[in-house]
């Protein structure tokens, strides 16, 4: 380590310490496959398009996302079940699926993932000559 | 981990394809503190002395199919959420989201004016600004 990485700047630090008091949460996910894709569902209610990370590093496949409840101005806290926090939930993919295709949308704070298998790994019917 | 292909691959593939890292796992314990399962919805709650503001976790439910209901202090959300059903031939290796129908009261400060309750859903959450009636606000006497 050099002296130069030891010294983040003062926004980065502030930044890292905000997040790391805010819960991480893993989101619930359905996963389901058909011959032609894999699709992973998972419920990450409070989470836009805009607060929504999809990444892929080799075979993981990181999903995070932010979730904001802003206090409404002037009201307190009366009974608290949820916070603010921070979705992030992992994957390894096999090689069958094709990196190249995989999509992310989310709607109503669900976010689909699909993930298409390669092309010559789909099971496909074999003409008889 | 490598992946070799037999040739038998319509076999192979429903297991194959997808796995998820261990480490995962760990993370489920974090679920309980985020939200704490007493209830479905989970529900957290602000107010003033004069509105009550909920918000309700209810993500991928059609807004159509929440009821909600306000009765004196009493404010209930229930209604339904649809199940994705897999295809003809496709496998569901995880379900971990609930479905179903749901139920849910919750005990609110004070009694609301039902006529005045404004719901709002955005990206899966319900949040609703409930005033309280206009009769039983709390008000300061003057003394004469």
């Amino acid at each position: 380590m050099n002296s130069e990485s030891q010294v983040p700047s003062e926004k980065g630090q502030n930044e890292e310490r905000a997040r790391s008091a805010q819960p991480t949460f893993a989101p619930r996910a359905d996963i389901l496959e058909d011959s032609e894709k894999v699709t992973i569902l998972l419920d990450m209610p409070g989470v836009g398009p805009e607060g929504l990370e999809v990444n892929l590093d080799q075979d993981t496949l990181s999903v995070e996302g932010r979730m904001e409840v802003k206090m409404v101005a002037n009201l307190k806290l009366a009974h608290r079940e949820f916070g603010a926090g921070t979705y992030r939930r992992t994957f390894t993919i096999s090689n069958a699926v094709d990196r190249d295709r995989i999509a992310a949308s989310i709607k109503h704070g669900v976010v689909e993932l699909t993930l298409p298998k390669k092309e010559e790994l789909k099971p496909k019917k074999i003409p008889v000559r | 981990m490598a992946w070799s292909y037999p040739l038998n691959v319509m076999e192979l593939m429903p297991t194959a394809a997808f796995r998820e890292l261990q480490h995962e796992m760990n993370q489920w314990f974090d679920r309980d503190f985020f939200t704490r399962d007493l209830g479905y919805p989970p529900v957290t709650v602000w107010h003033d002395a004069d509105t009550a503001v909920a918000w309700a976790l209810l993500p991928g439910v059609d807004p159509s199919k929440v009821d909600v209901m306000v009765n004196g202090n009493l404010l209930t959300i229930s209604g339904q959420r649809e199940e994705v059903r897999e295809k003809d031939g496709s496998v569901a290796h995880r379900r971990e989201r609930a479905y179903g129908k749901f139920l849910r009261s919750i005990e609110l400060p004070f009694s609301i004016d039902s006529n005045a309750v404004v719901a709002e859903y955005r990206e899966g959450i319900l949040s609703l600004t409930l005033p309280r009636i206009p009769e039983q606000k709390a008000r300061k006497i003057q003394i004469n």
